[in-house]
């Protein structure tokens, strides 16, 4: 699968969020690096469909990001997300199952894989509201992955994890990245160098850097410091 | 004898690992999803307390016409404008709980989810409605048509008012305003109803001679602040 970007922008009245970014991903996990404010989000809100572009495009496989097509091969994983407060785990995770269209029967045996994966089945029947934010942050992993992506965009995705919960986190976005393409945003350079193989950099809404960072420019932590520090 | 030999078997005609399953699975298109199956998915996840809400005023109402207990008639109509109130809650609980992110990037639109919600709890408030309005009429020896006129125009009003109101910068800032404007159509009508019997009897006439008019009036603008509602609802930073 071919995700194209062509010319993408978001122009939010006087200020430019994101100006005319184009990149083509295919399968593997590419990191998306940038200071805060830099256009991340957005970008990757146009890329998931909830944001409309001021202009520009974004297709995966010639189907147009708008469309319900796209969306079905999409997980999405925002940097904040809610619950509603009677929600246990499970039943989030099979809420937005019902809502990716997925036959109840699988979508039962599909959270309860995921479940495991993230390390939550012991608390699937536990209310969110009494768990913390990097349990938080893991059903939202789940709820991503509900339907089999091809194309997964998570924003910020090791935010509130423990360096353990991180590892594991980085050995299953690795093994998706073998069939899926997987676009993350976070501000933590060793995230990148452990598994993505292709990395994006944006600053003040402007791609700078695209391709797999080559060791022979130095060490990819003293270039993020030096251009974002 | 049997277990042996479908050991034999299994060790013999060993099933290969898969290659690539997961690569062929993803590319197998999701089925097509009627609107009827996801307006049915959502019935499930309205809040218990609404159904809990609409039963209890089907109970109340016809018991109470049952009993000819005169105050229902004023009850009926402040449990019918509350139904109203609910159905807009219901249209913002996403926003207001930080869903609306995670719905908007799942197969459906968000716009599907509010309009789903917004039939089911709209189609359960006038099945409510459609239920007590005979059986009062019958009780107070009313006419059946003129008894639901009287009772659903406040109950659009209320859905009017506080659709146009959610929508308004004040009403995005406050969370439970549709819920004052309940309050605020309630208090009236209990007013008109204990202190001026004859604006109330004005009504009842004018009902009578234009409610047809008035409720088709009421509903085209109550569709139309919905469709509103429903654009809005996606607009996103």
């Amino acid at each position: 699968m071919n995700l194209s970007v062509d010319r993408l922008s978001k122009q939010y009245k006087n200020k430019i969020a994101v100006d005319r970014i184009s990149f083509n991903l295919t399968d593997g996990v590419t990191g998306l690096l940038g200071a805060n404010g830099a256009g991340k989000t957005t970008l990757m809100r146009m890329m998931s469909g909830i944001l409309n572009p001021t202009s520009g495009s974004v297709t995966a496989d010639g189907i147009p990001v708008q469309t319900e097509e796209y969306r079905a091969l999409l997980g999405y994983l925002p940097q904040d997300f809610g619950y509603y407060p009677e929600f246990t785990a499970r039943e989030f995770v099979q809420y937005i199952a019902a809502l990716k269209g997925i036959e109840k029967k699988k979508a039962k045996r599909k959270t309860e894989e995921l479940l495991e994966t993230v390390g939550l089945s012991d608390v699937a029947n536990k209310k969110i509201k009494t768990f913390s934010g990097g349990m938080k942050q893991r059903v939202g992993i789940a709820q991503a992955l509900i339907n089999d992506p091809k194309i997964l965009i998570l924003d910020e995705p090791t935010a509130g994890l423990d360096p353990k919960e991180r590892v594991r986190f980085r050995n299953l976005i690795a093994e998706i990245g073998k069939t899926s393409i997987v676009l993350f945003s976070t501000h933590i350079v060793s995230d990148i160098e452990h598994i993505a193989g292709n990395l994006l950099m944006i600053r003040d809404g402007q791609l700078i850097y695209e391709g797999k960072w080559d060791n022979r420019k130095g060490d990819l932590e003293q270039f993020y410091m030096e251009e974002f520090g | 004898m049997k277990d042996d030999m479908e050991k034999l078997l299994s060790d013999a005609f060993y099933a290969p690992e898969p290659k690539n399953k997961q690569a062929f699975l993803k590319n197998i298109r999701p089925r097509e999803i009627s609107t009827f199956e996801m307006i049915l998915q959502q019935f499930s996840y309205i809040r218990f307390s609404v159904w809990l809400y609409v039963l209890g005023l089907i109970v109340v109402v016809v018991s109470g016409a049952l009993l000819q207990f005169e105050a229902i008639r004023i009850l009926f109509t402040i449990m019918m404008s509350f139904t109203a109130v609910i159905t807009v809650l219901e249209t913002r609980r996403s926003k207001k709980f930080g869903m609306s992110e995670l719905e908007m990037a799942t197969r459906y639109s968000l716009k599907s989810v509010v309009i789903a919600r917004m039939l089911i709890v709209g189609m359960v408030s006038l099945a409510a409605l459609f239920i007590s309005s005979p059986i009062m009429a019958i009780s107070f020896h009313e006419d059946v048509i003129i008894t639901t006129m009287r009772t659903m125009i406040p109950y659009l009003v209320t859905l009017f008012v506080s659709l146009r109101f959610e929508r308004s910068v004040l009403g995005k800032s406050t969370e439970y305003g549709s819920l004052v404007i309940g309050f605020a159509v309630s208090a009236a009508m209990i007013f008109f109803h204990t202190n001026c019997r004859e604006i109330i009897i004005g009504y009842i006439e004018m009902v009578e001679k234009w409610g047809v008019f008035i409720v088709v009036l009421l509903i085209a603008l109550t569709v139309s602040e919905q469709w509103k509602t429903v654009k809005n609802v996606e607009e996103f930073a």
